[in-house]
């Protein structure tokens, strides 16, 4: 089945009913007995809207609980439904339905018709167009009292890591440290280690990131079904001393989208067969045991093929498990990504200096580190994490209130993203 | 002679502890448990003797998942790269040892568990794991529990209640003290409270009309449904401590159903509509512009969610946070049609679990395979108060496979719409 793809509705026959016609810019005949209205503006194709979708969206009281903006239209009030009459004026549309739950009518601002449009030609192309990611190869950065001190700046930061992907913060003050970084956006996320952790070499890690040891592409904590959203890692001490331990960043988004028009067969194979991913500390010594396992696959799509999600931990593989002909045509894949995420042109490079922190969409840039060696030295940093979705409101939040237009990009929450 | 061959047959022992960090001695092997290399290099055959067929490894799936201690650190993490897939695309020699499989690739050596490689061969029963993993019956009685039993230091109390969890989906315990200071004694017996946007531990009661931000905090009814489904992890286990429910309060029923058996009906009885739920995206939603917190959040997607073999792995229903649908003009009719169809199903389904909490009692279910509901209440001068919070789905799954393996128990554990693929 491709919903997506049917061809548009052809118009059914107006009805004879035809309303009430105020105001120069619109008519409201009903269609196909009572379904439909037919919204006409001056000088722009016409609009219809189902009966149906009206009802299920009335902005009346008895429906929209005003305080809490909760739908509480029940599903019997969906059924048998028919539009008795429709009438314009003043830049709004009356509606008068009957239904076998009796009759019931509301009014719907011309402007919100027009913003939740589906009948237009191309209705939904400026908004797909819009949630697209902008692809960089150079880092943005923001000095963190602008940052700190006003919406606009605060804005700016969350503007490049929802565009770009990622953003440095320089210049941050001894007094701040990383939780009032995070608190900007939200409550620290919770995953398996501490809160906010520490990034240092020690001796008998439990993670791979915790010593000095160059680490693979990879998001972090990818066996949670919403892992971590936005990544700070706040750089406390990196002594001159010290050589190697660059962080890297490169953009799964970007290189998926390679990987589809240069190798599409690899594309599909990474979106269709699910890997396993998983963190065991069961022998480890530790107070509370975890096993966590997730399945899925690295990149997955809305109906309409756009990617909505890149997961990519490969020290968190655990056994594929997948039928017989797909072991190789997952492997030839994965190795194909992996090379192509080596050699990306867009890859960012930085030596993190105390006082900055890298901040980074974790569900879109993969990141890693050369290895170092301390020569005596100290490499520091702390990291902290913020929810994906709660990033994405923040951002949206933000930039209604500034009024600056501009909607979130995709942030690969695994929210369909194609209208 | 390569160098590992000469190494493993002068001594096998001093081979493996000084180039894999292999320390524990050997097992007997199954009996009649035989290995054969692929002419090509490209795979292996196992026959493990306890059925008659073989079972067969890829090269590269071998390289991917080789157990020494170079390519898996003591942390538990694959240090294997796609250059060691590129690289060692050619098994050289293999060789079986107690119930150690030796493995010697292009550029690598190194050895595997017999019995895990049987226990996790890439494509072993995957229908039975299936079958294993999905409840097989409804849920329409309520399990109950002691609030001792829970909190006793063995665990084993701890494991039935995640069991029931996992199993059945829904678990009230008894005997709880009906103060908030016991709310978080049971938390902490799960883990950490999930944070969000309520906060972590939240009251369930009746507001004054003006200050209200939520409608389950006044005393209407509530639909079925499940919260907070705007995050892509909504809430896995949700926990509801009745603090005060006094006898004077009328109705204020919690109702109950299990989501994942109604979804399954719908696609024996009207697999079109079932088809639609699975591909039109919904808008769930959570706007509030007031208060110290506000949020705009919004997240899309189907109200169900099927892996690569159309099993059901995620549901999403909650009407009263459903935004503005933005669908395909000829989708909106089947839409509608499905929705209202479900809805009846769910609304008038002879499974719902209607139940009056009493203090001291807490209700606890998966709410990404429960929806639960509330009949309208009047308080008559007196008061009902439910202090909840919520515990990540993921940590609940992996609290309770964790704990099952510490316990050493054997019961399958089931799938907990998380949206985690099945095999």
């Amino acid at each position: 089945m491709q919903l997506r793809r049917a061809p548009a509705a052809i118009l059914e026959r107006t009805s004879s009913k035809v309303c009430h016609c105020v105001s120069s810019f619109a008519i409201v005949p009903l269609l196909q007995d009572g379904k439909k209205i037919r919204l006409s503006v001056e000088g722009e194709p016409e609009r219809r809207y189902h009966g149906v979708w009206l009802r299920h969206n009335c902005r009346c009281p008895k429906c929209l609980v005003v305080s809490s903006n909760q739908n509480i239209v029940h599903h019997s009030k969906l059924v048998d439904l028919s539009i008795k009459e429709a009438s314009v004026d003043d830049g709004s549309v009356h509606v008068k339905w009957d239904s076998a739950k009796g009759p019931h009518s509301c009014s719907f601002d011309v402007k919100w018709l027009k913003e939740f449009d589906y009948s237009f030609p191309n209705a939904f192309d400026k908004k797909n167009e819009s949630s697209k990611p902008i692809v960089t190869d150079t880092l943005p950065t923001i000095d963190c009292t602008d940052m700190m001190s006003s919406d606009e700046g605060l804005y700016e930061w969350l503007k490049q890591m929802n565009f770009y992907g990622a953003s440095l913060l320089q210049n941050i003050p001894d007094h701040i440290d990383i939780e009032q970084i995070i608190k900007k956006i939200g409550n620290p996320q919770e995953h398996v280690y501490q809160l906010i952790f520490d990034v240092i070499a020690v001796p008998n890690s439990v993670d791979a990131a915790y010593t000095a040891n160059d680490l693979n592409w990879h998001i972090d904590q990818d066996f949670f079904e919403s892992p971590p959203g936005v990544q700070i890692l706040h750089c406390l001490r990196f002594d001159n001393c010290v050589s190697g331990g660059e962080t890297l960043l490169v953009d799964l988004y970007n290189t998926a989208q390679k990987l589809r028009s240069k190798y599409p067969h690899h594309f599909k194979a990474l979106s269709e067969i699910p890997y396993s991913v998983q963190r065991i500390h069961e022998t480890l010594e530790t107070e509370n045991p975890v096993s966590f396992l997730m399945r899925r696959p690295h990149i997955t799509l809305d109906n309409s093929g756009e990617i909505i999600s890149l997961n990519f931990c490969p020290h968190h593989h655990g056994p594929l498990q997948a039928t017989e002909d797909k072991i190789e045509e997952y492997y030839e894949a994965f190795i194909a990504f992996s090379a192509m995420l080596d050699e990306s042109p867009t890859k960012l490079a930085h030596r993190l200096r105390p006082g900055e922190a890298l901040c980074f969409n974790n569900r879109r840039m993969a990141h890693s580190r050369n290895n170092f060696i301390l020569n005596g030295g100290e490499r520091h940093l702390k990291g902290g994490y913020v929810n994906i979705d709660f990033f994405r409101s923040k951002f949206q939040l933000l930039a209604n209130k500034l009024g600056t237009g501009e909607i979130s990009k995709n942030v690969f929450n695994s929210s369909w993203v194609t209208h | 002679m390569s160098s590992f061959l000469r190494a493993f047959v002068t001594n096998s022992h001093s081979f493996l502890r000084r180039t894999t960090g292999y320390t524990r001695t050997f097992s007997e092997a199954p009996a009649g448990l035989r290995v054969k290399l692929s002419a090509d290099g490209k795979g292996l055959a196992l026959f493990s003797g306890v059925t008659p067929e073989e079972s067969h490894y890829h090269v590269k799936w071998l390289r991917h998942n080789c157990q020494c201690s170079q390519c898996l650190s003591s942390s538990g993490q694959k240090t294997v790269t796609a250059d060691h897939l590129m690289r060692d695309d050619n098994i050289e020699r293999v060789k079986l040892l107690g119930d150690k499989l030796l493995v010697e690739w292009t550029a690598h050596s190194g050895w595997f568990d017999v019995n895990w490689l049987i226990s996790n061969h890439p494509s072993s029963n995957q229908i039975v794991a299936r079958k294993e993993a999905t409840p097989a019956h409804p849920t329409t009685k309520l399990p109950f529990m002691r609030y001792k039993e829970i909190m006793d230091p063995s665990n084993e109390g701890l494991y039935n209640w995640l069991y029931h969890l996992s199993a059945k989906g829904v678990c009230i315990i008894t005997g709880v003290p009906a103060d908030k200071e016991h709310t978080v004694k049971v938390a902490h017996r799960l883990g950490e409270m999930q944070s969000t946007v309520d906060g972590e531990c939240f009251d369930v009661i009746a507001v004054p009309k003006e200050e209200l931000t939520n409608i389950a905090d006044s005393e209407v009814g509530l639909e079925l449904h499940m919260d907070l489904q705007y995050y892509q992890s909504p809430p896995g286990l949700q926990i509801l401590h009745c603090i005060r429910n006094d006898p004077c309060v009328e109705g204020g029923e919690s109702t109950l159903l299990d989501g994942l058996e109604v979804v399954e009906r719908l696609r024996e009885t009207h697999p079109r509509q079932f088809e639609i739920l699975s591909k039109v995206q919904v808008p769930f939603q959570k706007i509030r512009q007031k208060g110290d917190f506000p949020v705009k959040m919004e997240y899309r997607k189907p109200h169900i969610e099927l892996d690569h073999n159309d099993q059901v792995i995620g549901i999403n229903w909650s009407p009263a946070q459903q935004g503005t649908l933005s669908p395909h003009e000829d989708e909106i009719e089947e839409y509608y049609e499905a929705y209202t169809n479900l809805f009846k199903l769910f609304n008038d389904s002879p499974l719902i679990i209607e139940y009056r909490l009493n203090p001291g009692e807490v209700l606890s279910f998966n709410n990404r395979r429960f929806l639960h509901g509330r009949r309208p209440y009047a308080s008559n001068g007196g008061q009902r108060h439910l202090a909840g919070f919520y515990i990540n789905i993921d940590e609940f799954a992996s609290k309770l496979a964790a704990l099952s393996k510490t316990l050493g128990k054997s019961q399958p554990l089931k799938h907990v719409l998380n949206t985690s693929y099945y095999n």
